[in-house]
């Protein structure tokens, strides 16, 4: 299994989260190059936001966005700038899926939106080896 | 956490799948946000120069003719792995919004699709009437030409409604959805549990509206909705039917605001409708989903949670069209794929397909012709 050790100094996890602190001071905007426009036309029924960052392409594939909060929690703005920057990133538009969270939405309600999110692109022509996916 | 994402990446492996699993030693819970700030950190650099890499060496071209269905074992995943401590978790958390049911869902999917995405998306439905079966489809099919302004021609034994004044079938406007009324031996015997929401523009308009429809042969209905600001009739043969009161959603919707479907789980029928038509998604809620088309303009489809199971098939349903070049059989077993299943409504060998959606909520596929 490919596994890649990412060692870091005490000074520069120190620095990383000194500057995690002042994003909820001034969170960023969404930058003039993000595009909203939805990609495909499905989402299997589950809400998501569409961003496309600059010159990245649906012709390479596409990116889903499982954001984190622990099944419970998210943050909308700051997951659509992190959804720019993985476009960015990857050079394809992204789907960042706004799966049901608990409590409200018990397990497994957040998986059932992911994997029927999954399923609807993969009906729409987007192969699986195209696709990146993170959480 | 650690452990988890390690054996997510092995299970991953060993299905076949390419992952790479990238362990970030010693930065705090959520490290990753800092990509979100303007100008990035080290770590943030290194971060996005590891995805942009492991992306460009996934990156092919690809068209919608490429592989349709490959195993999930397939799929390619990323993990971002962090030494998170508890107190940078916490503080991390506390500033997290929570959200609730009570708080409105965003609304979304309001933009046009692309034709990058009408390309890609090469398979697709849309609904083009609203089927109504009656004993004297001429008379039935009358009531809702003069009801809506619109104009009734009768091609056979159904009569048709629509808002063009030339008599085609189906209508130019691809957003257009008509009225279809097709003759049974057998009266109503329930209540519908697919209706027609018509829209007004002002309480005095609402009023002159249900004066006119009343004169032209509605009837008042108590369904049990109790005192509410619209008002409920009937067609000629006991079709229920709302005439609402002045809404902005709906201003730009013609004279039909909405087809409203009564059913159990909104999300269910949001998942599979999203799916089988090329309608967009606007909202969906545990007690709501709503579909309009992508091009917008138009009525509204409307599922709404409410008590009660139908076992006798419904007066009203929705006919769907594939478009010109589409394959309708293989229109036909997607839609099955996603859950719908093939009914008998008696309609012995015809041209179209007659099928249920999850919840058995009839429906038939058109030949294109």
């Amino acid at each position: 299994m490919n596994v890649t050790r990412l060692p870091s100094t005490p000074g520069d996890s120190a620095e990383a989260l000194s500057r995690l602190m002042t994003l909820h001071a001034s969170p960023p905007e969404l930058p003039g190059d993000a595009d909203l426009t939805p990609v495909l036309p499905h989402t299997g029924g589950v809400p998501g936001t569409w961003v496309t960052a600059g010159r990245a392409a649906v012709e390479k594939g596409v990116t889903v966005y499982l954001h984190g909060g622990g099944f419970e929690y998210t943050n909308p703005h700051a997951e659509r700038l992190m959804a720019h920057r993985l476009s960015r990133a990857t050079g394809r538009p992204v789907l960042a899926v706004d799966y049901r969270l608990a409590p409200a939405h018990r397990y497994p309600a957040a998986l059932d939106d992911a994997v029927a999110a999954y399923r609807s692109l993969l009906g729409q022509g987007v192969p699986a080896s195209r696709w990146a996916r993170r959480r | 956490m650690l452990d988890d994402s390690r054996r997510f990446a092995e299970a991953v492996s060993a299905a076949g799948g390419d992952v790479r699993l990238d362990v970030y030693e010693g930065m705090p819970h959520a490290f990753h946000a800092t990509v979100l700030l303007p100008d990035l950190p080290p770590v943030a650099v290194t971060l996005m120069r590891r995805i942009a890499e492991w992306a460009d060496g996934t990156a092919t071209t690809w068209t919608s003719s490429s592989v349709r269905e490959p195993p999930l074992g397939r799929a390619v995943a990323v993990l971002l792995v962090t030494r998170a401590t508890v107190a940078g978790h916490e503080r991390v958390r506390v500033r997290l919004a929570r959200r609730d049911d009570t708080e409105p869902r965003p609304r979304l999917y309001r933009h046009a699709v692309t034709e990058r995405a009408r390309r890609v998306a090469c398979m697709a439905l849309r609904p083009v009437q609203v089927n109504i079966k009656a004993l004297d489809p001429s008379a039935v099919g009358r009531f809702w030409a003069e009801a809506l302004d619109w104009k009734a021609y009768s091609p056979g034994v159904t009569t048709y409604v629509g808002p063009s004044d030339d008599p085609v079938w189906p209508d130019p406007d691809p957003v257009a959805v008509g009225i279809n009324v097709v003759p049974v031996p057998e009266p109503k015997t329930t209540k519908n549990r697919t209706h027609l929401d018509l829209a007004t523009t002002s309480a005095a308009h609402q009023a002159e509206v249900v004066a006119r429809l009343k004169a032209l042969g509605a009837t008042p209905a108590d369904i049990g909705q109790g005192d509410v600001p619209w008002t409920v009739l009937t067609d000629p043969e006991g079709n229920e039917f709302c005439v609402l009161e002045s809404r902005e959603v709906y201003r730009d919707t013609g004279p039909i605001a909405a087809v409203v479907v009564d059913c159990v789980d909104p999300r269910a029928m949001a998942r599979f409708w999203g799916e089988a038509i090329d309608w967009t998604l606007h909202e969906v809620t545990d007690d709501q989903a709503t579909l309009r088309s992508a091009k917008g303009g138009g009525l509204y489809l409307e599922f709404l949670r409410s008590p009660g199971a139908k076992t006798v098939p419904d007066r009203v349903h929705l006919d769907l069209l594939p478009y010109p070049g589409d394959d309708r059989a293989a229109e036909v077993a997607r839609l099955r794929a996603l859950g719908a299943v093939d009914v008998d409504l008696g309609q012995g060998d015809v041209p179209w397909t007659c099928m249920a959606d999850p919840e058995g909520h009839e429906f038939c596929v058109l030949a294109p012709s």
